[in-house]
Parts: C-alpha cells; sequence; structure tokens
C-alpha cells in the first residue's frame, strides 16, 4: 500500500492547485460579467428618463443594448428592478421586444421549481400584463415560494382579477402565516378593497378563519374607510384570530363610530383581542376610553397592561394624568408597576420618575 | 504486525475524516445553491419594511468588556429591522462596562417589570434611555455568561432571541437573513449563522467598512479554519440533522423554546455546544407534523474576534475540546439511539469519532509514523510521503472550501485578499494544524485526567475597531 501513497499525493496535490487556478478564475470571471451588465445598467439608465417621457424611441434603447441578449436581459431587470412598480409602463415595451416575456411564460412550467420561481419573479419586473393569466395558474404552483412569488408579480402588474384566486390559493387553512398572505394583498392598494369587501360579507367560499382574517387585516393596511361595516361584524366572530385581526383593522381605519366598538373587546375573553384593542384605542386617540384603559392596567396578561400604559401616554395630557394617578392610586400592584415603569422611560428627564 | 495493523487503522480513520467533511462540504454546495436560488427578489426589502417580521431581542452577554463595548452597541443598534431591541447584561463587571455604556446612551435607572422565568443570579438594575428606546442595559451579580445570558432574556420583550458575543459585529442586513427561516416555516425553531474571524475588519461608527482577511498569520490560518470546519460542513451537517454546535457567537432562535429548555446551562465550560446538542435533542423529543427544524442560514454573518496570540489560542481550543468532551459525556444516551433520527445515528457517533477524538488519533499517527522511522522500517522518503498525504488531504479541504466562498457574495473583497487565503490554506497545513492539535490533545488530557472545568484565559484586542 505505501507505494500507492506517492501517487495519492501527486493526484491529490493536482486537484489542490486546480482548484486554486479555479477560485481565481472564477473571481475574474465573475467580475468581467458583472462589469459588462454594469456598464449595459449605465447606459440604460441615461437613456430611461428620455426614454419614459417618450423623448425617445423604443429602438434607440434596443439598439443601445443589441449584441449580448443575456447582458440586455440582466440589465433591464436590474433597471426594472431599482424603479417602482407604478413607475415602470413602458418598460414591458422593452421586454416584449427581445421576447424575454414569452420566454418566461414558458418557464412558469419548467420541471425545476428554481426556474419556475425565477420566472415568477421576472414577469413581475418586466410589467407584462399579458402574463397575467400564466400567473394566476402559478398561484396553484406545488411550491410555496414559487406561489408567493406570483401573486408579488400580480400585485406589481396590478391585475384586480387576481385577488379572489389569491386568496384562495394562499389561505389555504394553515399553510401560511397571516402575515404573509397580506403582504401579498396589501401591494394591490385601492384596487384591492372592492374584493376584500366581497370576500368578508359573502364568507360562502371562505369559511376558513384565516383567509377572512387576511382579509380583515389587509383592510386595515389599506386603511379602507369604506371596510368599516362589513368588519364590525367580525368583533362577534367566534374565532379568537378573526376578532384580532377585526380589531387591529378598525383601530388602523379609525374615524367615527369605530371606537365605541373597539371599547367593548377590551372586556373580551381572549387576551390577544383585548391586547389589540387597547393598542387600537390609543392608535385612534379615544379620550373616552380613559377609564377603561386605566381599568386594564390591571389585566393578568403583561402585554395588555404594558399597552394600556402606552395607549394612556399616547393620549395627551389627560392620559399621562391618568397614568400618574394609576401610579400612586391604582388598586392593583402591577398596575402601579406598569404605570412607574412606562412613565419613567416615557417623561422627559426632568421630571422625577 | 501490531504497528502496521494500528499505522493502517490511524491512516483509514484519517482518509475517513476527509472523505466526510469533504462529502459535508458536497452537500453543504447543494444547500447553499438551492438557498440562493430560493431567495425572491426583494425579498429581504420586503421583510425590513414589513410590519409583519417577528421582533427580535438581540442579547448581548459582557464581562468586563468597556473597551469594546460601546462599539459593539452602535452596531447594535444600526442593524436594519422593522423592530429589535438590545439586551446588554453585564455580568458582575468589575470595570466601567456598564458606567461607559451609561455615559454613551444617556441611560437611567427604570422599573423595568418582566417575569422571572428562568433562575439567573440576582439582577442589580436595569437602565434604558430616552434617547434610544430599543436599549436595554442590565447589570447582574457574577454568575458565568450562561447565566448572563438567561437574565437578558428574561428581561427581553420580543419573541426572537439572536444571542451573540459582546465583540461580535454583526453585518447591517443580518437580521433580515436570520428571521427569513422562521417567517417561511413556523416548525423553525433555531438557526445558526456564518461565524467569521473579525480580525482585519473596518468599523467605522459600527459600520462595517471593509471586509479584508486578518493581517497576522494566526489569526488568517483561523479564518481557514471557520472557513473549512465551520462555514460550509455545519451546512451539510444542518441537512442531515446533525448540526451539534450552533456557535454562541451567533445563536438565533425562539424565545418560547429557549425557556422550555430552561435556557442555557451555566454548569457547563462550552454551553453553546451543551446547548445545541439538548436543542437536538428537544427536537427529537417533540416528534409528528410539528417537529421542530433547526436551520443553518449560509448568509447570515457575523464577525468574531479570534485569539492574536498563541496563548489566548492555545486556551480557547484547549476549552472548546474540554466542552466537547463534557458535553458529549453528559449525552452519550444519543448516541446510536434511533429515538434521535440522524441526529442519533450520524450526528453524535460524527461527533465523538471525528470532533473529540480526531486529536488523539491524528496526533497517535504522527508518533506512529516517527516510530516506523525510528525502527528503520521507513525510509526518509516513505516518511515524506506519509506527511504529504496527510497535509494534501487537508489542502483538498481548505482549498475546496475557498473555491466555494469565492462563489457566494461572502467571496474576498479584493483579489489580495483571496491571494492571502490561498496562501494560508497551504500555511494553515504545514504547522498550524499540527499546533493545533497539541492544544487539543492537551485539553482532552485535561480533561479526563485533570478534571479541569474552569474556562481560561480570554482576550480583547477591539482589533477591527479602527476608524478611518
Amino acid at each position: 500500500l505505501l507505494h500507492l501513497v506517492p501517487i495519492v499525493v501527486l493526484t491529490l496535490l493536482a486537484v489542490v492547485i486546480a482548484m486554486a487556478v479555479a477560485a481565481i478564475v472564477v473571481r475574474l470571471v465573475v467580475d468581467f460579467r458583472n462589469a459588462r451588465v454594469d456598464r449595459a445598467c449605465a447606459r440604460l439608465r441615461e437613456l430611461l428618463h428620455d426614454y419614459l417621457r417618450a423623448a425617445i424611441s423604443e429602438d434607440r434603447i434596443v439598439a443601445e443594448l443589441a449584441g449580448d441578449r443575456a447582458t440586455a436581459r440582466e440589465a433591464l431587470l436590474r433597471v426594472a428592478g431599482e424603479l417602482p412598480a407604478a413607475t415602470r409602463d413602458g418598460f414591458d415595451a422593452l421586454f416584449r421586444h427581445f421576447g424575454f416575456d414569452v420566454e418566461e411564460q414558458q418557464a412558469l412550467a419548467d420541471p425545476h421549481w428554481a426556474r419556475r420561481l425565477r420566472a415568477a419573479t421576472r414577469l413581475g419586473l418586466m410589467g407584462v400584463r399579458a402574463a397575467a393569466p400564466a400567473l394566476v395558474g402559478a398561484l396553484n404552483d406545488e411550491m410555496l415560494d414559487v406561489r408567493l412569488a406570483a401573486a408579488q408579480s400580480l400585485a406589481s402588474l396590478r391585475v384586480p382579477e387576481a385577488i379572489e384566486p389569491l386568496l384562495r390559493a394562499l389561505a389555504l387553512p394553515g399553510s401560511l402565516p397571516l402575515g404573509l398572505v397580506t403582504e401579498r394583498l396589501v401591494p394591490f392598494g385601492p384596487l384591492a378593497v372592492a374584493p376584500l369587501e366581497r370576500v368578508l360579507q359573502q364568507r360562502s367560499w371562505l369559511a376558513s378563519p384565516a383567509a377572512i382574517a387576511a382579509a380583515a387585516e389587509a383592510l386595515g393596511m389599506l386603511q379602507a374607510s369604506s371596510a368599516v361595516p362589513a368588519l364590525l361584524p367580525l368583533l362577534g366572530d367566534s374565532r379568537a384570530q378573526v376578532r384580532v385581526c377585526a380589531v387591529r383593522a378598525l383601530g388602523r381605519i379609525g374615524g367615527d363610530g369605530v371606537a365605541p366598538a373597539l371599547r367593548t373587546a377590551v372586556d373580551d375573553g381572549e387576551w390577544q383581542v383585548r391586547n389589540a384593542a387597547v393598542q387600537a384605542l390609543g392608535r385612534v386617540r379615544d379620550a373616552e376610553a380613559i377609564p377603561l384603559l386605566q381599568a386594564a392596567l390591571g389585566d393578568g396578561a403583561w402585554w395588555v397592561r404594558y399597552n394600556a400604559a402606552q395607549a394612556l401616554a399616547a393620549l395627551g395630557a389627560a392620559g399621562t394624568a391618568a397614568l400618574v394617578g394609576s401610579a400612586d392610586g391604582h388598586a392593583d400592584r402591577y398596575a402601579r408597576d406598569m404605570s412607574r415603569y412606562v412613565l419613567g422611560v416615557a417623561l422627559p428627564r426632568e421630571l422625577p420618575a | 504486525v501490531i504497528l502496521d495493523v494500528a499505522l493502517a487503522a490511524v491512516v483509514a480513520y484519517y482518509v475517513a475524516l476527509h472523505v466526510v467533511y469533504g462529502v459535508l462540504i458536497a452537500i453543504g454546495a447543494t444547500q447553499l445553491r438551492s438557498y440562493r436560488q430560493g431567495i425572491r427578489f426583494g425579498e429581504f426589502q420586503a421583510i425590513a419594511s414589513s410590519p409583519y417580521s417577528l421582533p427580535f431581542s438581540v442579547i448581548v452577554p459582557a464581562y468586563n468588556e468597556a473597551r469594546i463595548i460601546v462599539g459593539t452597541v452602535e452596531n447594535l443598534l444600526l442593524l436594519r429591522y422593522p423592530q429589535h431591541e438590545v439586551v446588554v447584561v453585564s455580568d458582575g463587571s468589575t470595570d466601567a462596562t456598564v458606567q461607559v455604556l451609561i455615559d454613551r446612551f444617556n441611560l437611567r435607572r427604570v422599573p423595568r417589570i418582566f417575569a422571572r422565568r428562568l433562575d439567573t443570579a440576582p439582577i442589580r438594575g436595569v437602565y434604558e434611555s430616552p434617547d434610544v428606546p430599543n436599549l436595554v442595559v442590565v447589570d447582574k451579580d457574577n454568575g458565568q455568561r450562561a447565566d448572563a445570558i438567561n437574565a437578558g432574556v428574561n428581561v427581553s420583550r420580543w419573541p426572537m432571541l439572536c444571542i451573540i458575543d459582546a465583540d461580535c459585529v454583526l453585518e447591517e442586513d443580518v437580521l433580515l437573513h436570520a428571521v427569513r427561516p422562521f417567517l417561511r416555516d413556523r416548525r423553525v425553531v433555531a438557526a445558526g449563522g456564518v461565524v467569521r474571524p473579525a480580525n482585519g475588519l473596518v468599523v467605522d461608527a459600527g459600520r462595517i467598512v471593509h471586509t479584508g482577511v486578518p493581517r497576522r498569520m494566526l489569526p488568517l490560518v483561523q479564518a481557514i479554519e471557520y472557513l473549512r470546519s465551520f462555514q460550509w460542513a455545519r451546512l451539510g451537517l444542518a441537512r442531515l440533522q446533525s448540526m451539534l454546535c450552533i456557535s454562541g457567537a451567533f445563536m438565533i432562535l425562539r424565545k418560547d423554546v429557549f425557556v422550555e429548555m430552561g435556557g442555557v446551562d451555566p454548569n457547563t465550560i462550552t454551553d453553546d455546544i451543551e446547548f445545541t446538542v439538548r436543542l437536538n435533542r428537544y427536537v427529537h423529543e417533540h416528534p409528528g407534523p410539528e417537529k421542530p427544524v433547526i436551520r443553518y442560514v449560509p448568509d447570515a454573518v457575523c464577525y468574531t474576534e479570534v485569539p492574536e496570540t498563541h496563548r489566548v489560542y492555545a486556551s480557547q481550543r484547549n476549552r472548546w475540546q474540554r466542552g466537547t468532551l463534557q458535553t458529549l459525556f453528559r449525552h452519550w444516551r444519543m448516541t446510536f439511539n434511533p429515538r434521535y433520527g440522524a441526529t442519533g445515528l450520524f450526528g453524535m457517533p460524527f461527533f465523538f469519532v471525528f470532533e473529540a477524538f480526531s486529536a488523539l488519533v491524528e496526533g497517535a499517527g504522527y508518533v506512529l509514523i516517527g516510530t516506523m522511522l525510528w525502527l528503520g522500517r521507513w525510509t526518509l522518503a516513505d516518511v515524506g510521503w506519509m506527511l504529504g498525504l496527510y497535509v494534501v488531504l487537508g489542502l483538498v479541504l481548505s482549498m475546496s472550501a475557498v473555491l466555494l466562498q469565492e462563489t457566494t457574495r461572502l467571496r474576498a473583497e479584493r483579489t489580495a485578499d483571496l491571494a492571502r487565503l490561498l496562501a494560508a490554506a497551504v500555511i494553515e497545513t504545514i504547522g498550524y494544524h499540527q499546533l493545533h492539535l497539541v492544544w487539543r490533545i492537551a485539553g482532552t488530557f485535561d480533561y479526563l485526567v485533570r478534571r479541569r472545568k474552569d474556562l481560561g484565559l480570554m482576550e480583547r484586542y477591539g482589533s477591527y475597531q479602527r476608524s478611518e
């Protein structure tokens, strides 16, 4: 066996040298490619301003990028990604000119998930509205990431018809955290309000609390004041998750008629609902809620006590006075502690903590 | 004959060790590839602006860190994240650790209320600042690093924990990367991130300006070692449910699980290794569809100082070795126990054979080769080739790690840095690696024979705190 050792050593040595060389080559190749895309991006950015004002034609940019297709795609995607979706109008013509949109639509059916994911992402950047049906189809992809990317792209394409399929595909029971669903809905902006309200009113095809909660949450994030009538009944829902989202949404939307409903939620049996309610009351600056918030300082849950104190601190002079009063006079020891703590951190330093 | 058999066994072991590590790095490479392919465009941007990103409490245990703590906290406050708090726990420091923080951040004592869910040494006071609302400083009686972490967790407010060392520098986006697996899958309970040497970093007012490689030789060869055994091999180990050490310098986990497990154990030599093994145990003791998962995030990066002098290096490696042995003996029942799945069948045996006792076997190899020469059974040339085999096997691993790193965004910043890394890979295998063996053998001896349990010597240099 000893005779084999030199052969093994020399072979491995060759491998080592090859890897060292490869490391250097990889570096140079990556640098070279990046530099090329960087240059293309720089040229593109220069022309872009004029192009988006329609001062120069599409052909001028195409001529600039012609030659290397891969670089053109990379540069176009990168520059498109730098712009907010609303200011990308006119970009789709460039992608269409090269046929990139067709390629990516085909890639949505690729057997490899990474290619489907990339295609779903890129179609959103390209802003080609004709790709919407393909993206709606991708909402039923077996891979979660592809579904999410398709949803994100549909949001940047602003196709309102996509919202119901989106809720259906994303809010399957227990498949996704609530936040992820809401985040796909919010980018649709005002377009999403009407379909979401419909979901709350009908409720027939979506009995899952996750879907209703997501819709309520999204309406709150969009601050859709027209949704208040649809949200108020949810406060009586039997599922805590739905009540929490409804309270939170009403707190974000604010306006007349919201505060009395929120005040009733302070007595809820679930601490998460009470917590959302005291936060919402602080947010809508409801002065009439001060006695309720003072009582909530003695709640059994730390977060409710903490957020009740924060809400009082946010209610201006009257709220702070109530908090100072509670710090000395509240019957509950934990309420006194919490008031003192929040006052200690929130007050300017001249006042005694 | 006995010599021959022993030598063959040692060589076979040595080759097996390197093959296994090579396989782990290869698995790591495929994992890295699918991780990168899975990141959607603008995903981290979305996490940074989302109200649904789980809020973080960054826990920083500190014992006599007055020299560096302000820089660390400045760095942590700059992290890009929707909501995070920094909890510094002074573990009964005898220097001005608390005072420098009070002066710099205008802290004052507040009656902060918290539940003592974990048992710790008494807390002397909690400090907060009206200027920096997300900074909390806890002053407590001296316990251990683990005790300080537990106290910090008691005081902390948010559901996610990021536990780091007082000498760490985090990349600005690190929490965005670290939280991603938790947002995508609620079964994820803990994650480890990339730990790299901070010596060579240039930091200005808490912000990383350059990520150079260390200038001095000892930290530079450690950079290679970190790259090879921690960064990529760990990605492979995580895939095999066998990541038995999430470095205490950078650990991300859910607070409910941390509290349920009773926190980190102060009666250990290396609390991070013990905790991670216990975490793996926890995972397998909660089977079912919601069985918890531990992940490794290959692009959440934490920089930590590595020893610059041989004295401290020796002490650190000695401690790691003792901590590994202590943990393994404490949890030996997991080994080859099918109840613990891949962790019991692969992870623990791997840990025993290739981590805990590798130093002893490797050392024995050198002794045997020397004996063969002394007995005249081998010529000098034979010995040379044998040592060459030792060296070249290590080189293959180091080079593949450097090569893999070059394809990522963590690649060497300048071409000169890459050249230094390549040179260090060669130098590490000749001399430094053997020195490392000696410290680890000493650690084995200290633990098994002298029953040494103390933490040894540690020094901070603040070597990266150069603002230009």
